[in-house]
């Protein structure tokens, strides 16, 4: 593993990768704080069905159409191609909480969806997960969403 | 996003991609969303009308 400054001083040899997972359960009824009394874990961000959406750029403003709970991986920059460490990290937060986490899955008001986002001044990016990941992604939820952003640069924001 | 409407916004495709993405991510939105997005940035739900937030705020 490479830091972002690491990979500035080596004078950014190689491309790099800033990667980080989100677990987001959605749902119209399932209040966020019910999860993490289930789960016994605190959302990385959460809010619920109604509040506020404000614009620094527009002078409209909405509400939110369903409550979220979610969790947040750390993020990682590296040089390696992979979101392992992300699953890894998953797997051992959610250690022991599969029986919730697929009742939610399998409740027909609850969506739970694993959210993939890489950012990378490659041109592209490849990505390999063994059975274990993906039986592991399957069972926990209902969908995945990979995000893969090619910049010219990767800024410094972590 | 087409390329019309990055150039309208005044966005390359990276910021619009990232933008789009993310407004995604935080609302908790399918990937069959396809909102109407305005000429200020504002992106608006197909069928209800409502409004969704703004790409601005979700740039990098």
């Amino acid at each position: 593993m490479i830091t972002y400054h690491k990979a500035l001083k080596m004078g950014r040899e190689n491309f790099i990768y800033k990667s980080y997972c989100e677990l987001i359960i959605t749902s119209e009824v399932l209040d966020p704080d019910e999860i993490t009394g289930e789960l016994g874990i605190r959302p990385t961000r959460s809010f619920r069905k109604g509040d506020k959406i404000i614009s620094k750029y527009s002078t409209r403003t909405g509400e939110k159409k369903n409550n979220l709970w979610a969790l947040k991986t750390k993020e990682n920059v590296s040089e390696k191609e992979s979101i392992n460490l992300h699953i890894k990290e998953l797997q051992s937060v959610l250690e022991n909480k599969d029986d919730a986490i697929i009742s939610y899955k399998e409740d027909i008001d609850v969506e739970v969806c694993i959210w993939i986002w890489i950012e990378t001044d490659n041109a592209g990016i490849g990505l390999d997960l063994n059975e274990e990941e993906q039986t592991f992604l399957s069972k926990i939820s209902n969908r995945i969403h990979l995000s893969v952003i090619c910049k010219k640069e990767i800024e410094d924001e972590i | 996003m087409n390329k019309s409407t990055l150039k309208a916004l005044g966005l390359t495709k990276e910021q619009g991609k990232n933008a789009i993405e993310a407004l995604k991510k935080t609302e908790g939105l399918g990937n069959n969303f396809h909102g109407k997005i305005m000429g200020n940035g504002d992106v608006i739900h197909p069928h209800t009308g409502n409004w969704i937030g703004n790409l601005f705020d979700y740039l990098p």
